[in-house]
């Protein structure tokens, strides 16, 4: 293979030089480079996280402003490091970027409140809380503020609960902020209202063995463990996988 | 304001972008200051608005001779016309040439074509030379793009530039221009124009805050975002490049500068000043508590929720501190209530307190810190103001702050830690002994490096010797280290 598209995007100052793989492959296809420069430039990945860290690829994903809750947290925990980086420009362009997310979900929340001040949707308030979820799970370095975060979430769930019933999707989702905020009693209690009333739920089974664990409680833990391999056949997938996780691939 | 120039005083063209007079803020307040303390030079205002009829926000000193305003989103209602159009528009595609090679372009050629009021919006487009400029420049930098989005994008950036350069300003003896951008570019027309010295000053670094308010905007992306964020660096790399003093606020700006091609025998740091008169006050603590206070608008970028997670640390470990954080709080209303809410969840309603605006004078006298955790700032004056009232400091290290607390890691701490901030305080509070040598210390660093009138006398002096230089600009007249 010749290199001629390798030294079409090191060494050209004066045409067109594509940034992601994305535009190469446009480029490529609309005849305005060889099919090498697109193999160069889709073969160029590196790790997001791997030093020394790539600003102008997390620029590139914080451009997008539908990014899911794993990429705002990798970004966010490579933003983190960068805040004491000895240059001072990216130093100040990691604060910037962590407060540019959040404003993203600042603005979110202020959107859904604004829309449950006019047509008091119960959904409306689901989807305050998983917002402040999130954010208290983006602010896990800041013990004060995701405390924050998370009890805002909870008060929403609670408002949500008053007006319309939770199903298991929602119990999981309170039961999640309630282990975010250590409210493990409560987070306990709810669990054992949701097995009597879905029969010894796997997932639920499988909170309460988080739950027990986070309490120091591992006998309980232990006891649950082995319910939950009884039933091992009837197990959903991601029961199965967090099983298989907590147990290092034993089934 | 005075009727007219009196033509033995010094006239000084000072030209501004979004601030003075029509906008309050500490550029504002710089050059109000300025032109208040300088009373033998006579001062015009060349201000670049985004909209017309703006309403003065500050009472303009009876040397201010004249105040003109260009609005950008205005199209001009006289154009003359210009015999050179040809040549103007072959130097401006020469300018791209070099600018795609990445040298730093010069303007002469384009602005000794291009005279006052004559304004090149439509040339630009309707002209053959025109029109091939910006079907190259697409077919050389987004040929991807529909070329509709590209035509637009170009047209909306230069046009904002067309109307600086037909813009005509006062006459002066000097042209100082308080930032690089679109008041720098007119600044930079003047000098050549009219063959007068430019004076360029920079608080924060102009092309830097652009760059981060386009990353952050939703409306500009992708190459558009480029686009702009490359043609502010071209406009500052030229500012600098041309100008004949260059002045920054503190040594890692001016650094900066030079990066960007302005010549270092040209730069010299000024810092900001204070009145330490005003701020030279007795102490008078409080009888209970441990007083921590931060003076700024609670605004995202002053990072006021990690003050509040600083003010719970440090209440877990001092429970008698009191937190104040005095500034207005209409600015960003949401901001402010999602803080009064963390207050309110982190159960230190009675301990943290929203002052509103306030005479910080009142709060010196009785805070045992002041504090800023703020992401961006450049040399913050609360924090001279503080030292002269005889409170110590704890901030992030941005901006200047560094330097102006010593590099003192007990103090300092990266943006957004609250936990590094919380343990600064808490030192504070338990080395009293050493919080009062550090007070005589600050105070003689403020009355030695950072007074005011030092600034003003250094201004003084600087438009002195620019205007002795008359219409020869040539070699820097006043440079230094601070």
């Amino acid at each position: 293979m010749s290199d001629s598209g390798y030294d079409y995007l090191k060494k050209s100052q004066q045409l067109y030089v594509p940034i992601t793989a994305r535009a190469a492959l446009r480029a490529v296809e609309t005849g305005l480079l060889p099919n090498d420069a697109f193999i160069f430039k889709a073969n160029s990945v590196r790790p997001l996280f791997e030093e020394p860290i790539d600003v102008m690829s997390i620029e590139q994903i914080l451009a997008r402003e539908d990014s899911d809750i794993a990429t705002n947290q990798l970004l966010i925990r490579i933003l983190e490091q960068l805040l004491s980086n000895r240059d001072s420009e990216t130093a100040l362009f990691a604060a910037e970027s962590i407060n540019a997310i959040e404003n993203r979900y600042n603005a979110k929340i202020e959107a859904l409140r604004k829309a449950y001040a006019s047509d008091e949707n119960p959904a409306t308030l689901k989807l305050i809380a998983e917002q402040f979820y999130e954010l208290g799970l983006l602010n896990e370095s800041r013990l004060a503020i995701k405390k924050f975060y998370l009890a805002e979430s909870y008060s929403y769930m609670k408002e949500y609960g008053q007006v319309a019933e939770y199903s298991k999707e929602d119990i999981i989702f309170v039961v999640r902020v309630m282990i975010g905020l250590k409210a493990l009693t409560p987070a306990r209690n709810l669990l054992a209202q949701a097995l009597e009333r879905y029969s010894e739920d796997a997932e639920f089974l499988l909170l309460v063995a988080e739950v027990e664990y986070t309490k120091g409680n591992f006998s309980r833990v232990f006891s649950l463990i082995g319910k939950l391999k009884e039933k091992w056949k009837t197990l959903p997938d991601n029961v199965r996988d967090t099983f298989r996780h907590w147990m290092s691939d034993e089934e | 304001m005075r009727n007219s120039v009196d033509s033995k005083r010094l006239s000084v063209c000072i030209v501004l972008e979004g601030s003075y007079p029509f906008i309050t803020g500490g550029v504002s307040a710089w050059v109000h200051d300025l032109i208040l303390n300088l009373p033998n030079i006579d001062f015009s205002l060349f201000t670049i608005s985004p909209e017309v009829d703006q309403e003065l926000r500050y009472e303009l000193p009876e040397n201010v001779t004249e105040v003109r305003d260009v609005v950008l989103s205005s199209s001009p209602d006289h154009i003359r016309r210009n015999p050179s159009k040809k040549k103007l528009l072959r130097s401006i595609e020469a300018l791209h040439t070099r600018m795609l090679s990445g040298s730093i372009g010069d303007i002469d050629d384009v602005v000794s074509f291009h005279p006052e009021g004559y304004f090149m919006h439509s040339d630009s487009v309707r002209s053959k030379e025109g029109w091939r400029l910006i079907t190259d420049t697409n077919v050389k930098r987004n040929p991807l793009y529909p070329f509709t989005d590209y035509y637009w994008a170009w047209k909306s950036a230069h046009d904002l530039l067309f109307s600086v350069l037909g813009s005509t300003p006062p006459d002066a003896d000097i042209y100082h221009a308080v930032s690089t951008g679109f008041a720098g570019i007119a600044a930079l027309a003047a000098k050549l124009r009219h063959g007068k010295p430019l004076l360029l000053t920079e608080h924060g670094l102009y092309h830097k805050e652009r760059e981060m308010e386009i990353r952050k905007s939703k409306l500009i992306k992708g190459y558009q975002r480029d686009m702009w964020i490359s043609m502010y660096n071209m406009l500052s790399k030229i500012c600098y490049r041309n100008a004949d003093v260059i002045t920054a606020l503190f040594e890692e700006n001016r650094r900066k500068q030079h990066e960007l091609g302005a010549s270092a025998d040209k730069t010299v740091v000024v810092p900001n000043g204070i009145d330490v008169e005003r701020f030279t006050m007795e102490r008078k603590p409080r009888e209970s508590g441990f007083h921590i206070g931060l003076v700024g608008r609670v605004v995202p970028i002053k990072d006021i929720k990690t003050f509040i997670a600083t003010a719970k640390i440090v209440l877990d470990e001092i429970p008698e501190a009191e937190f104040h954080c005095i500034g207005p709080t209409d600015e960003d209303f949401a901001y402010f209530e999602d803080c009064k809410l963390l207050v309110q969840s982190m159960k230190i309603e009675d301990r943290f307190h929203f002052t509103g605006r306030q005479n910080v004078l009142e709060y010196y006298a009785f805070l045992d810190v002041v504090m800023l955790t703020s992401v961006r700032e450049a040399q913050p004056l609360v924090i001279l103001e503080a030292y002269c009232a005889g409170v110590p400091f704890v901030a992030t290290r941005v901006g200047n702050i560094p330097e102006l607390l010593d590099y003192d890691d007990r103090f300092l701490a990266p943006s957004k830690d609250a936990a590094k901030l919380a343990d600064g305080v808490i030192y504070l509070h338990d080395h009293p002994k050493e919080v009062d040598e550090m007070r005589i210390r600050n105070r003689r660093k403020v009355l030695n490096l950072y007074n005011k009138e030092e600034l003003h006398q250094k201004f003084r002096d600087i438009y002195q010797d620019l205007g002795n230089l008359g219409g020869t600009p040539a070699d820097p007249v006043h440079t230094g280290e601070h």
